[in-house]
């Protein structure tokens, strides 16, 4: 059974989005970036970010992630607080530990192109 | 093999998609040669939304819309391998203008006034439409009246001063007269789903006109839950349809009406009149809006403030529905 199966799937990816998204806004190192005008597009980039760790079918090629965050100035300041609220998130739901850690290594995958290092 | 028909916007007739075996919907029209958005191809962007008339849209394809994109038809063409017949159709259709005659026209208050015109189209509360005053100009009204049983379209108009729209609808409109109208619009109304969940209803100024449907609506289709329903102004003298409010307040126990007003400005018959800063008033008449269903309506800063609000104490996306207010241009 893959990750994504394992922790449940979409519905999984539909608990923990509003969980974590209510997490970004309210943390002030972040907040910021998540502050937009469409919520609810703003809502749709995060289930598809979840998607992704979570190790669910998604298209994010390492080109898009450092295209999408380049102009953003961010630090590992940054990258450490999305991944803080992820792990809460993931807390929350109860996900188990070795679950979240895989969940996590796949978020750090990315580092290097959300960090345009 | 499944055969669909798509009829895109602005062509009159529809086109025939044969789909291969297991192919999905997003695959055949493009491959047919339709342009239809697309992005994640995962059933998660929503990007390639489009809409069916068929009753046999398959559930995988409607996963995490919300309840009133469901009702419209609206599913993920990228998720969806039909094994019956489909008619399809863009989502978010520019519905066509149609002619309706002006039955009666009242003034509500010193700057609203009254519209009824005749039904033209079926509809639910809570949605809007577009009234055309000449080939040029154009605005968007709430419906506020309630399709089952009412035989006219109701809309409220806000005179604002030198607004060349409602000036004329407030001074030259009058009775018998024909107006293009086109709709409905919007994705803010009730849906039955829980009739016991707790309902929180919030709108500013003419963002009352669809509340007061959708309330209604709620009412008729037999919600026995909680209703909160708040209505925001700056000053007391400016509210309206008090009287029925207060009377439909009466008769239902389940609905508790707040008016928040920032300044009061005349005695009030009933005792839920607050006088302060909305925002402030919510947070302490609702503490938690955690499996509360949210509708706002009314100026789009006061709805995109209200949404983020809601959300942080606790309501989920899915179940905020909101109809702000676009200034049009000129």
């Amino acid at each position: 059974m893959s990750l994504y199966e394992r922790i449940g799937g979409t519905p999984a990816v539909d608990a923990a989005v509003d969980i974590f998204y209510r997490k970004v806004l309210a943390d002030e190192r972040i907040s910021e970036f998540f502050d937009t005008v469409d919520m609810e597009a703003q809502h749709i980039k995060q289930k598809a970010f979840l998607t992704m760790v979570f190790g669910g079918p998604n298209e994010y090629t390492g080109k898009d992630m450092r295209e999408a965050h380049k102009h953003m100035n961010l630090t590992e300041e940054h990258f450490n607080a999305v991944a803080e609220n992820l792990v809460a998130t993931l807390k929350e739901l109860e996900v188990a530990e070795e679950d979240i850690n895989e969940i996590v290594n796949i978020a750090l995958s990315v580092k290097s192109d959300v960090l345009n290092q | 093999m499944t055969t669909l028909t798509y009829k895109p916007d602005g062509e009159e007739q529809a086109f025939a998609i044969n789909l291969n075996e297991g192919e999905t919907v997003l695959d055949g029209l493009l491959r047919h040669g339709h342009d239809v958005p697309h992005g994640c191809r995962a059933g998660i962007c929503q990007s390639c939304i489009i809409a069916s008339d068929s009753d046999n849209i398959p559930e995988r394809a409607q996963q995490g819309l919300k309840e009133t994109h469901k009702k419209l038809g609206y599913f993920l063409s990228c998720s969806c391998v039909p094994s019956a017949p489909m008619s399809l159709h863009p989502a978010r259709l520019d519905a066509a203008k149609k002619t309706a005659k002006v039955l009666e026209k009242t003034h509500l208050s010193d700057n609203i006034v009254r519209l009824r015109v005749e039904k033209v189209f079926d509809y639910r509360p809570g949605q809007f439409a577009t009234i055309w005053k000449d080939q040029h100009i154009a605005r968007s009204y709430s419906i506020a009246s309630l399709p089952a049983n009412e035989q006219f379209i109701e809309f409220h108009i806000k005179r604002i001063p030198e607004g060349c729209f409602s000036s004329w609808a407030y001074d030259e409109l009058t009775e018998g007269h024909e107006i293009q109208l086109q709709g409905p619009l919007g994705e803010c109304f009730y849906v039955k789903s829980d009739t016991e969940q707790a309902l929180f209803l919030a709108g500013i100024g003419t963002g009352l006109a669809p509340l007061y449907g959708i309330v209604r609506d709620a009412l008729q289709q037999g919600h026995t839950g909680n209703i909160d329903l708040v209505i925001a102004a700056k000053q007391s003298e400016s509210y309206y349809l008090v009287e029925p409010l207060l009377q439909m307040e009466e008769r239902f126990p389940q609905l508790h009406i707040h008016f928040i007003s920032q300044k009061i400005t005349q005695r009030w018959p009933t005792n839920n009149l607050i006088e302060g800063d909305v925002y402030d008033e919510i947070k302490k008449l609702v503490p938690d809006f955690k499996h509360r269903k949210v509708f706002l309506c009314g100026a789009e800063s006061f709805v995109r403030k209200m949404k983020k609000q809601c959300f942080l104490a606790g309501a989920n996306m899915r179940d905020i529905l909101s109809d702000p207010f676009l200034a049009f241009g000129a």
